[in-house]
């Protein structure tokens, strides 16, 4: 039996280091892979969990997270895309149209 | 007793349905409506008092309830009226004379389009409506908001001609000053209020000595806060500044509420009210010398005045201060008649003048009469009456009242020589400017050739009304003849016994023979009044002689001693000064500084904290989710 | 031997996250990333979810990866290189101290509740519905208890795939 922290440290390393990578990288498409990772990290704690207490709606619930993490990744590339054609700069401190 | 409703509302009524109709109706229409009403008003007027007169002595006091207007706890507030002798006849002149002066207004102010036509008598129907309900109010409340009322009606009337802005001006300065005594009307029905815990006369009047201590200050102070209010409406010495000014409005107008009814809602008052000051000696001493300064004052302002209407607005406010004198000396019942001589001869004066400056097309100045008598003899006969009711030549009614009072004056408890000096001064100049008046208007040469040619008699609607009134004036002297003439024979002093009964007379503190006294006058109303003739309706050098040494004292009476300037310096600047003070500092500085500062703190605050976190950065945006969720996450973990 | 692969694919998935973050290169930080899901997807069929490890690598690597490739593609990779995070020290400091801040919170908290003991121990026979037959008894949950997240996730999907194509039209002005 795999012991259960190991799994959930490994989750909360992964997920906290997603969340650097956010906070600290300006290029927009790596921001979004850290961004994959932090999702990761979650279903990487959910099935960990699952495992623990032998339910397997936790694996459901990946099921789904990937799912709409997939559709989510096509439409936050297409945002960016469509920012930048416009932009044609892809610097992510530069796209502040939003101050205020 | 029904027949007190129509008295009241109907007036009421057609005022509310002509303003209602906004000037779609004819002039025939509305000024027959309105004369219409005011007679039958005058008609269920007389009505009442015949009903009143059927009735025993001691009974002759109905209340008449209306409805009920506040109540407060158990305390009830009613609009009631009071029908007592002293109102039945106040009602009747009002009324009386009112419709004689609608009639009269039909033609005089025929040149008025159709909606100024109905303007106009729907105001002079109001102010019936009011001046109805100050008279026969059964408490003070009902009293005080006849006093308002006929104020705006006041108003209104005074500034009738909108466009002129002497107009307008003219009615303001009446209804401020009106106010300035108002308010020391209020506090005293609020001290009365409090001492009495009632405003019905019918609780309060009977109880005064019992209440307020005789003599004491706050029955002083009680009477002269009364009598402030008396001082507005009845234009006594310090408050009398509107009434000069009040000219501006229409001479009908001038007629009804400055001569015969409004200004005398004073006099009325104080005569409701004697129970009050009864109880105040020093009130009325006061009462009576302002009253006697007032009759002098005017009387000599009206000696150089060269406006006609001018000159018998003094006449006014000076007759106005013989009548306080009387009631002030105790001599309730003598003041009263003057005030019911005086509403019929100076009605008749101010409508002769108004016939007129009908026939001199507006001309107020005396300087360019003259000679009008072959021109309007019905206007020159009746004015005639009327002045010598004015200046009481012995037989006219105004002889019978001004003798008494003045008799009064000399011998009664709160009387004194020194009143009864002025009085007589008084009397004197009277003669001698209403003989101005007269001859200059009627008499002599015609100064101005080109109106005298357009001059012509009035219309039978002003010239009735005229000759109604002349009758009328001679013949009231027949009801109060002083008691030294023909004893018991004083109809109207019986008539008002029922009220006045609880008066206490003191003895006589002099004895003079009456006879002596009636003479007196008559040889100055005869001196002043041929001196008057000698000078003015044969040209003569003398006047403007003596005018010319006394240039100073000329000076002086002619700007009516400088008062108005006076007020407007002290009070009017003062007050707009201090206004824009107020503005400045206050207004400005204070108030929109407050708000202008909550402002800009508001705006400041939060577009700091706005530039600050919304930097519109996204890498910001996340670190501050990241750190929310941190927070939250430690939030959870330690509850658990 | 299990705990042996864990711990390797542990291992390597912290370094490839590591290695994400760190990278200079756009194209280089995908592919780390799509070794750090392979890692993840074993780790998953250690832990007795073979289904999942095998969606983990079609999907996630398979796909979404893929399309991330073809953005980068479409981008400038040469305007991408210049943005290092190295001359953004003062952001690093706060970031790094963020990271530190939740893993330490996260294990000074875990002594305090224990979530992992808080209910029973998962019993042996539930081990064998899960990795005996793990396709058939997902497949009766999905199918029987979760059916309208199920097809509300597929609506989703086609909400998202409309989106795109709206977006992704060039704009006639």
């Amino acid at each position: 039996m795999l012991n259960i922290d190991l799994s959930l440290t490994l989750a909360t390393l992964i997920f906290c280091i997603g969340a650097t990578g956010v906070l600290v990288r300006r290029d927009p498409l790596v921001m979004f892979i850290c961004i994959e990772m932090m999702f990761n990290a979650a279903n990487l704690a959910l099935v960990a969990l699952a495992n623990h207490f032998g339910r397997i709606e936790g694996q459901v619930m990946v099921f789904l997270v990937i799912a709409v993490a997939a559709a989510e990744v096509a439409v936050g590339l297409a945002i960016i895309i469509a920012i930048f054609r416009t932009e044609k700069d892809v610097d992510v401190d530069t796209i502040s149209t939003m101050k205020g | 007793m029904t027949t007190l409703y129509f008295v009241l509302f109907l007036p009421l009524g057609s005022a509310i349905f002509i303003r209602s109709m906004a000037g779609r109706l004819s002039k025939g229409l509305s000024g027959g409506i309105a004369c219409t009403s005011v007679l039958l008003a005058f008609a269920s007027a007389a009505l009442s008092f015949l009903n009143l007169k059927g009735m025993a002595v001691d009974q002759r006091s109905l209340i008449l309830p209306i409805f009920e207007w506040a109540r407060v706890g158990n305390e009830s507030m009613r609009f009631d009226l009071l029908l007592d002798p002293l109102s039945a006849v106040m009602i009747c002149v009002v009324t009386g004379v009112g419709s004689l002066i609608h009639i009269y207004s039909t033609s005089y102010m025929h040149e008025e389009t159709d909606s100024e036509y109905a303007r106009y008598f729907g105001y002079l129907n109001f102010f019936v409506f009011s001046m109805l309900t100050l008279v026969l109010a059964a408490n003070f409340i009902v009293l005080f908001m006849g006093w308002e009322l006929v104020g705006v009606s006041s108003y209104l009337l005074i500034g009738y001609y909108r466009s002129k802005t002497s107009a307008a001006d003219a009615g303001k300065k009446a209804f401020i000053v009106n106010r300035v005594g108002d308010f020391g009307f209020l506090l005293a029905i609020f001290i009365i209020m409090g001492r009495f815990n009632s405003v019905n006369f019918s609780e309060v009047l009977p109880f005064a000595a019992a209440k307020l201590v005789a003599g004491s200050s706050l029955a002083t102070i009680t009477a002269l806060l009364l009598f402030m209010g008396a001082m507005g409406k009845s234009a006594q010495l310090p408050l009398h500044v509107w009434l000069p000014d009040a000219m501006e409005g229409p001479t009908p107008v001038s007629a009804l509420i400055h001569a015969a009814t409004m200004v005398t809602a004073g006099v009325f008052m104080v005569a409701r009210c004697h129970a009050i000051f009864e109880l105040s000696p020093v009130a009325m001493t006061c009462i009576a010398w302002i009253g006697a300064t007032t009759a002098l004052f005017a009387a000599s302002i009206a000696l150089v005045q060269n406006d006609i209407k001018r000159v018998m607005a003094y006449s006014t406010l000076s007759q106005l201060g013989y009548m306080v004198m009387g009631v002030g000396v105790g001599a309730y019942s003598a003041g009263f008649f003057h005030l019911f001589t005086h509403a019929f001869f100076k009605a008749l004066l101010f409508l002769g003048c108004g016939s007129v400056m009908h026939a001199m097309h507006g001309e107020l100045d005396m300087g360019k009469m003259g000679g009008l008598k072959a021109k309007m003899p019905i206007t020159y006969w009746t004015f005639l009456v009327g002045s010598l009711c004015l200046v009481g030549v012995f037989g006219t009614s105004g002889f019978f009242s001004k003798d008494e009072i003045l008799y009064q004056a000399l011998t009664s408890p709160q009387g004194s020589f020194g009143l009864w000096l002025m009085g007589t001064l008084g009397a004197a100049c009277t003669a001698f400017y209403v003989s101005r008046l007269f001859f200059k208007t009627f008499h002599g040469e015609p100064r101005d050739h080109h109106a005298y040619e357009h001059a012509h008699e009035s219309d039978s609607a002003m010239a009735i009304p005229l000759i109604i009134l002349a009758v009328a004036s001679l013949l009231i002297s027949l009801l109060g003849l002083p008691s030294f003439i023909a004893q018991n024979f004083n109809g109207f002093d019986q008539w008002l016994d029922p009220v006045f009964k609880d008066l206490v007379r003191g003895a006589d503190t002099a004895t003079v023979n009456p006879w002596a006294l009636s003479a007196l006058y008559s040889a100055i109303a005869f001196g002043f009044g041929g001196l008057g003739y000698r000078w003015f309706a044969r040209k003569s050098e003398t006047p403007d002689r003596i005018y010319k040494a006394f240039s100073y004292i000329h000076a002086i009476l002619w700007n009516k001693y400088y008062i108005d300037e006076l007020y407007d310096f002290v009070f009017v600047r003062g007050f707009l000064g201090l206004s824009r003070w107020t503005y400045k500092y206050f207004e400005q500085g204070v108030v929109d500084g407050a708000v202008n500062s909550s402002g800009e703190l508001a705006r400041r605050g939060s577009s700091f904290l706005s530039e600050k976190i919304q930097t519109g950065k996204v890498r910001y945006y996340a670190g501050a989710v990241l750190f929310g969720a941190a927070l939250v996450l430690l939030l959870l973990l330690r509850s658990l | 031997m299990n705990e042996i692969l864990f711990d390797l694919c542990a291992a390597l998935a912290l370094i490839t996250a590591l290695a994400v973050v760190f990278t200079k290169r756009t194209q280089y930080a995908a592919l780390f990333f799509v070794s750090h899901l392979m890692a993840i997807a074993a780790i998953y069929a250690l832990l007795n979810a073979p289904v999942l490890a095998a969606l983990q690598v079609m999907v996630y690597a398979g796909a979404v990866m893929v399309v991330f490739v073809f953005a980068i593609m479409i981008l400038d990779a040469d305007e991408l290189e210049k943005l290092m995070p190295a001359q953004e020290g003062k952001t690093f400091i706060v970031a790094g101290v963020l990271g530190l801040a939740l893993i330490g919170a996260f294990f000074g908290f875990s002594n305090h509740f224990d979530v992992t003991h808080a209910l029973a121990p998962a019993a042996a026979a539930n081990a064998t519905l899960l990795s005996v037959d793990n396709m058939a008894s997902l497949a009766r949950v999905l199918y029987r208890d979760y059916l309208f997240p199920f097809e509300m996730t597929g609506v989703l999907l086609l909400v998202a795939v409309v989106g795109i194509m709206v977006m992704a039209k060039r704009k006639l002005d």
